[in-house]
């Protein structure tokens, strides 16, 4: 059976066809091959415009029409390649063969599909080929609205835990000033019997009370995953394919870690996501693509600024570093950067550096950024590092000092350190009625003032002032001497971390008895 | 539809009215980031019930919100990764039209639910190009408008677009160059 087939037909099924006399010069070439390779033209020697190795072209073309032999063009411009094989016609042959291309990619736009016959598989896998870079990039676009999404909510969530927490402590102080006074009653000598009872109920509904705000603050409290022992180079390690898949495409990650074996307690969640804001950041600011550098260094806390700003000189500290190649941050922004809700991008949340900072602070740290317009930014998380030997972190190591002088009797001076004013004064009016020598401050202000002008046998402080730590008045007391002993007061029960470990702590609503037990005890 | 389409969607309405007017549509359509994963296969109806939130943020009658989709949905894969394959499929108005099938065969091998439609070219001349679709779904039809119009522009041409009345047979489309 003989098929005869047009030029038209021929240009369908084999676009890169040709058709050569037997000494192989041009006498027809297919549509697709025009625009494919500048060249070959009618009348042109075959084998100018590709190589062959055989010593005797013509007797090889005549052998393969013959036998039906794979044929292989080996384009001499560039790295095109066409197969298919030669079909002898009459004085000639036709070379039905179709392009290999180089790169198997159609990306860079030289490629046509109506270069490819109407049966050439070539076209599915070329498409298929560029359908999974589309489907790569999406996905990995996803995965970084995902995470930010992720984060927002966590934010939300975090505020309403915050929110349930201050009313919570509020809750409590209240309560703190119901109790206080209804045991100043129960203490009276002189009260009726029906007062009496009255007062028990206030007690026991005041103590009820407190335990819902205490519960409601245990709920709040818990924002990340319970701190743990962290190896940051092996979990960033760990996170590098995550971190490739959020970078994108077009943005290449290095890892650049210098702390092997270096541990941090912190939430390993918490630290994972703060990292994966950075990278969303920083491929953010490179939409051209760029390198993203994550990095970590060990510093001395004498070298480290954030460490010098707690005011803690012993141990190391982390610094876990994300840079870009990115448009860089003004003076302007950087001001701003880690406040909530702050972008500078059309579609940004806000979110990232904000909890950023959050998780680094909550951690005992800080976070911070570099950076100059047109030269990318660079992100530093500053963790206080756990020393090996001791087992502590440099957030917690107070410089050594002496430690609590030796009892003494009743006439005990109390610094009282309260926001509250009714709480206060209740609580004070107490302790002087059982020998106490109180001196009322509201203020971690004031409290340092009266800590300037004497000295003290206790310094008693609730923990959160309006607008300082009552931790950092107690620090400060204890470092420099200036009482002897530290109680603590709070609904919350403060971070181990934060503690001198010769500090005592009283939860709020305060039971009294024992407070006033704790205060008598060793002196 | 595959969530690449409201993709496509959450972009025209973040490009043309900003960020609050989609969170406005996902907040009163309860939907999130779960609604919009490219590779996964929505009910049409969700599609659509989106298509008439869009309308609505548009002040549009539906017909004419899905014409502004198809000139976005051509703006869509002409950047970003979609661009090459795009590209590929034709470099020119006619040779696209006639490869569009062969593409969107393609891509559904790797969007196997994927419902795709088929154009053919019935005639062609310098001035207009008359083109057929054919699809499994009902009422696309001016979404096919605007998206001969967007290769219009696409192609840095001027012309204008109109669906032909041929009640027996499958849409048909002239588009008149100028
Ligand atoms: C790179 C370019 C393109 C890609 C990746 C693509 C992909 C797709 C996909 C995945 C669907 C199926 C949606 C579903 O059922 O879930 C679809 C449908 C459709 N596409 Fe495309 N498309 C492209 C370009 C175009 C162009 C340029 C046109 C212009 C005429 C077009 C016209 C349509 C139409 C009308 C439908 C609706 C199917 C129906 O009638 O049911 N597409 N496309």
């Amino acid at each position: 059976m003989t098929i005869a087939l047009e030029p038209a037909h021929m240009n369908r099924l084999f676009p890169s066809h040709m058709v050569v006399d037997l000494h192989l010069t041009l006498l027809r070439v297919g549509d697709g091959l025009c625009s494919a390779i500048d060249g070959p033209r009618v009348g042109e020697y075959l084998l100018d415009y590709f190589h062959w190795s055989g010593a005797d072209p013509v007797a090889d073309f005549a052998r393969i029409a013959a036998s039906g032999e794979f044929l292989r063009l080996a384009c001499k411009q560039d790295r095109a390649l066409l197969d298919g094989t030669a079909v002898p016609i009459a004085n000639g042959y036709l070379l039905a063969v179709s392009q290999i291309p180089a790169m198997f990619s159609i990306e860079d736009g030289t490629l046509q599909m109506s270069d490819f016959g109407l049966a050439d598989s070539i076209v599915a896998g070329l498409l298929l080929v560029a359908m999974q870079r589309a489907l790569l990039d999406e996905s990995s676009q996803m995965a970084a609205e995902l995470a930010a999404e992720r984060e927002k909510n966590v934010y939300v969530i975090n505020r309403g835990r915050r929110f349930a927490g201050y009313t919570a402590h509020d809750f409590n102080n209240l309560l703190s000033i119901i109790k206080l006074n209804a045991t100043r009653i129960e203490q009276a000598a002189q009260i009726p019997d029906d007062v009496r009872r009255r007062n028990g109920i206030i007690l026991e509904t005041a103590e009820r009370g407190s335990e819902i705000a205490r519960s409601l603050m245990t709920l709040s409290n818990q924002k990340h995953d319970s701190p743990q022992i962290i190896a940051v180079d092996a979990l960033l390690a760990e996170q590098r394919s995550y971190f490739e898949h959020i970078a994108g495409r077009k943005a290449d990650v290095m890892l650049d870690l210098h702390a092997p074996g270096v541990t941090v307690k912190a939430s390993t969640s918490g630290l994972i996501n703060s990292v994966i804001n950075l990278v969303i950041n920083a491929r953010q600011a490179m939409p051209d693509g760029g390198m993203i550098a994550i990095g970590t260094t060990l510093e001395p806390a004498a070298f480290n600024p954030v460490a010098a700003a707690f005011g803690r000189t012993v141990g190391n500290w982390i610094v876990i570093t994300v840079s870009d190649t990115g448009y860089g941050m003004t003076e302007q922004v950087i001001r701003h950067a880690f406040e909530p809700f702050f972008s500078t991008k059309p579609h940004g949340s806000g979110m990232g550096l904000a909890s950023v900072r959050e998780f680094a602070r909550e951690m005992g740290g800080d976070a911070c950024a570099l950076s100059n317009p047109g030269a990318g930014a660079t992100i530093r998380i500053h963790l206080p590092a756990i020393d090996a030997a001791t087992g502590a972190d440099a957030a917690s190591a107070l410089p050594a000092g002496d430690k609590p002088a030796p009892a003494r009797g009743t006439g005990i001076s109390v610094l009282l350190v309260e926001d509250e004013p009714y709480a206060l004064e209740a609580l004070s009016e107490m302790l002087e009625s059982m020998g106490f020598v109180p001196t009322c401050a509201t203020s971690v202000e004031e409290g340092r003032a009266h800590l300037e002008s004497r000295h003290f046998d206790i310094l008693l402080t609730d923990v959160k002032l309006h607008e300082a730590s009552g931790i950092d008045l107690a620090s400060l007391a204890w470092r420099d001497r200036l009482v002897d002993r530290v109680i603590l007061m709070s609904g919350y029960v403060p971070d181990e971390d934060t503690l001198d470990s010769a500090w005592q702590f009283v939860r709020k609503p305060l039971d009294v008895e024992s407070l006033v037990h704790m205060m008598r005890a060793n002196t | 539809m595959y969530g690449l389409i409201h993709r496509a969607m959450r972009e025209m309405v973040i490009d043309t009215l900003g960020d609050p007017a989609w969170l406005a549509i996902e907040k009163e359509q309860d939907i999130g980031p779960g609604e919009m994963i490219g590779q996964s296969v929505y009910d049409d109806a969700l599609t659509m019930r989106l298509l008439a939130a869009v309308s609505a943020r548009f002040d549009k009658p539906m017909d004419q919100t899905m014409r502004v989709f198809g000139h976005y949905w051509v703006r869509f894969v002409s950047k970003g990764a979609y661009a090459a394959i795009l590209n590929f499929t034709g470099n020119e108005l006619a040779t696209l039209l006639r490869n569009l099938d062969r593409m969107h065969q393609t891509v559904r091998v790797t969007m196997p639910d994927a419902v795709v439609p088929s154009f053919s070219v019935i005639s062609e001349s310098a001035q207009e190009l008359c083109v057929e679709y054919r699809s499994q779904r009902s009422g696309l039809e001016p979404m096919v408008v605007g998206l001969l119009e967007g290769l219009v522009g696409h192609f840095g041409l001027a012309g204008t677009v109109e669906q032909l009345i041929h009640p027996e047979g499958p849409a048909r489309f002239r588009i008149n160059l100028a």
